[in-house]
């Protein structure tokens, strides 16, 4: 028997779904599941514009949240979905893009223990 | 000399002593400007001899940035600094508008006023001109009145003026510093200490253009950066809703501060009724921005009908419309909208009364203030009349509104009876952003603002992207820095949201303009813009150290007055109440435990004494701060270590 879960898309993505709330039933119950059929209901530039280059996971211009947590801090694409639960996709009012291409603000390991290793030293050590 | 203006304009409201001081330019590049000048300027000149904020010895500092009134994105923010008569401690307050690039063309970087007027004055500055005029006609009327009148005598509509209203003449202690009648310096009570050296206005007209040191270099630095804005996702979507577009990321987020935060969440119903959308659709009619602005935040607003048809205004964000909504425990919007314009005209900060409408409601609801206290008021939630009448009385300290003209916590910590609990407050500014008290991220930046409760000197907006795991190890090396849950691995980017709005708020530019809000400029970009308007060539390594010497500066400033590590708390509610509402029901998300965890790893990154929170001697030696050191130890007869 199908889940049914409720899809809510918010900012520029529900222009480009051409939906801001849908219900849709998924054979396969996880996240993954979901954008299967969200892609094959509302085209790939829905998908595009939600997903990195390798489409294996979210970009970090969408915050993904499963029944109001974020699915990177559940099981990211696996995240099992049951019927009734709401999956919202949203930009996030965050410099959420960060993580890619940034010169800076590259802490490896723990944070340094000594005071002249400030946020300032992390700050500016450059990607290895 | 470029990218600043070079001179300093001194004025002594008791003596009428103007004087003009050169800037010095390694004291340009070791304090940027804004934000980092005023710090300077208080430390060495308001000691802890001055225990009052309304103290005549008391400066008011308008400092601008080297980035103001130019071509780089949103420069037109204006930095005032004071000590403050709200918290007693570090005060700073950055207000939009068109007022920081003015006095940038009229050729100065900071406007410091001190003393204290026989008479109500304003300030006339008309390029090198200087004079002290009276003010007497003006004294009483609201800030549009203000600043109309002033154009009107000085026959020139495009002079900027910031003023006070009828609060700061009566010293509420949470009176704002108004410019362009709607954008304020709102937080930290700037617009008493005006009041309090009989200051009504300072009204100013620039000419003399801006040099700037590389003008091509600069104009692409500018340009690229303009773009690198426009194209992130939430661009259009906040010149559609401005700030209200958060009360959606709190709502999904599971946090709701209904009612004083006495209940959690809300229904999806009651959440639309005052959401962004809504304000989006059903008020605003206009985006409107800041000197230079590309986002464009502001929005005009008209109510259309019922009891508020035809209240019109603009300056419309969250702080105001979310405080008067969810924390006040109404779902009436044009309601909100008209609390936010009667504030703006008064002179009063939008979110201190709300905060003490919602707290004072949720005490009388559980009985710990009575009619007794209220005037005869009888308190309820989203009571409209009440609630103009109780801003009226603080407005000019009327009974009720006296005690409450002091702020929500002096006016907890008189009346007593408990109510001190229900005042969500630290360091004694209420805790507006709820996110405080759901994720950790965010609870942290706030316990360590050097101003007291603040999401704007460095929300950690990281957490609420979420970073997956593997990405926050990359960017944090931690893997559970993005995940607002968890207490651990969150110094790191705490103290780097700190510093990039330490930058913002030095320079003149916009914090949604920054790598923060809208993955806008980072530190190499304001170092690349800095350096071709200064022609100083500037690391961004360099301009992030500047930002750690101001923050740890205020910190110092705090703690030479007795602050410390103490002092870095959440409200008491917080680790006693779980959410009780939304998805979140039943969950405790912050412990003490988790906070003092928190704490030490914080401190031992910044370079701060674990035990104190006193920044240490090495530390303030790296940032070429000996003196600092110096000072902290003979002043509170301690090694600083």
């Amino acid at each position: 028997m199908a889940t049914t879960v409720n899809v809510e898309i918010y900012g520029p993505f529900a222009d480009i779904a051409g939906t801001r709330q849908a219900k849709v039933e998924l054979d396969e119950p996880t996240v993954k599941g979901l954008l299967k059929v969200m892609k094959k209901q509302w085209g790939p530039s829905f998908i595009q514009a939600i997903m990195d280059e390798s489409g294996g996971e979210f970009n970090l211009s969408v915050l993904v949240l499963v029944n109001h947590h974020p699915v990177y801090h559940l099981q990211g694409l696996r995240t099992e979905l049951k019927d009734g639960d709401t999956v919202v996709f949203i930009p996030p009012a965050a410099g959420g893009a960060l993580a890619s291409g940034s010169q800076t603000v590259i802490a490896r390991g723990k944070a340094p223990k000594q005071s002249h290793h400030s946020a300032i030293e992390i700050a500016s050590l450059r990607s290895q | 000399m470029f990218g600043w203006s070079g001179t300093i304009l001194k004025i002594d409201l008791g003596s009428g002593k103007i004087d003009r001081r050169p800037l010095d330019i390694d004291f340009a590049r070791k304090w940027l400007g804004g934000e980092g000048f005023g710090a300077k300027v208080l430390w060495d000149e308001v000691g802890p001899e001055v225990k009052d904020g309304l103290d005549p010895r008391n400066l008011l500092i308008y400092a601008g940035g080297p980035l103001n009134s130019t071509l780089a994105p949103s420069s037109g923010r204006l930095e005032i600094v004071t000590k403050s008569p709200l918290t007693g401690i570090f005060g700073d307050s950055n207000s939009g508008g068109h007022f920081a690039p003015e006095m940038k063309q009229a050729g100065y970087d900071m406007i410091v006023i001190k003393g204290k007027s026989s008479r109500p004055v304003y300030l006339w500055i008309d390029d090198d001109e200087v004079q002290i005029r009276d003010a007497g006609h003006l004294w009483g009327k609201s800030v549009p009145e203000t600043s109309s009148l002033i154009r009107d005598e000085i026959k020139d509509q495009n002079i900027q003026v910031s003023c006070i209203g009828p609060a700061g003449e009566n010293l509420v202690r949470f009176a704002a510093l108004m410019n362009n009648n709607v954008r304020a310096a709102g937080w930290t009570g700037c617009g008493a200490v005006a009041g309090s050296k009989n200051l009504k206005a300072v009204a100013i007209r620039g000419t003399k253009g801006v040099r700037i040191a590389r003008p091509r270099e600069f104009e692409q630095a500018c340009w690229e950066a303009r773009e690198k804005v426009k194209q992130h996702p939430l661009y259009k979507t906040l010149r559609r809703t401005g700030t209200m577009y958060l009360t959606r990321q709190f709502y999904i987020g599971g946090y709701v501060p209904l009612r004083n935060y006495s209940v959690t969440g809300c229904s999806p119903e009651e959440f639309e009724q005052v959401s962004g959308d809504t304000f989006a659709d059903d008020y605003a009619v206009q985006a409107l921005g800041c000197h230079g602005c590309v986002v464009q935040c502001g929005h005009y607003a008209i109510v259309s009908q019922g009891d508020y048809r035809g209240t019109a205004t603009d300056g419309l964000e969250f702080s105001a419309l979310g405080a008067f909504t969810y924390w006040y425990g109404s779902t009436n919007l044009a309601f909100a909208i008209a609390a936010a314009k009667f504030c703006n005209e008064n002179g009063l900060d939008v979110t201190e009364p709300a905060m003490l409408l919602a707290w004072a409601t949720d005490c009388f609801k559980r009985g710990l203030l009575t009619t007794k206290d209220t005037d005869g008021l009888e308190l309820d939630w989203g009571d409209e009349k009440v609630a103009f009448e109780i801003m009226r009385k603080i407005t000019r300290r009327e009974g009720v509104g006296d005690t409450f003209a002091e702020g929500l916590a002096r006016a907890a910590r008189k009346i007593g009876k408990g109510t001190e609990y229900y005042a969500q407050t630290i360091k004694g500014r209420p805790s507006l952003e709820a996110g405080v008290r759901a994720t950790m991220g965010t609870a942290m930046a706030s316990i360590t603002s050097t101003r007291g409760a603040d999401h704007l000197k460095g929300w950690p907006h990281f957490e609420y992207a979420a970073l997956p795991p593997e990405k926050s190890m990359k960017t944090w090396g931690h893997p559970k820095t993005g995940d607002g849950r968890s207490p651990e691995g969150k110094a790191p980017m705490t103290a780097y949201g700190q510093s990039i709005y330490t930058i913002v708020d030095s320079v003149g530019a916009c914090k949604f303009h920054s790598r923060i809000a809208l993955d806008g400029l980072r530190e190499e970009d304001f170092a690349r813009l800095l350096s071709a308007a200064t022609g100083i060539d500037m690391s961004a390594r360099e301009i992030m150290q500047a930002a750690d010497r101001i923050y740890t500066l205020e910190r110092a400033y705090n703690c030479l007055l007795g602050l410390g590590r103490k002092d870095d708390t959440l409200p008491e509610m917080y680790f006693r109440e779980p959410f009780n509402a939304g998805p979140r029901k039943g969950q405790q998300i912050i412990t003490r435990e988790d906070q003092e965890k928190m704490l030490d790893e914080y401190y031992q990154y910044r370079g701060w004494d674990v035990e104190t929170g006193i920044p240490t001697r090495n530390k303030l030696e790296e940032l070429g701060l000996p003196d600092v050191a110096d000072r902290l130890e003979k002043h509170l007869g301690t090694k600083t270590v």
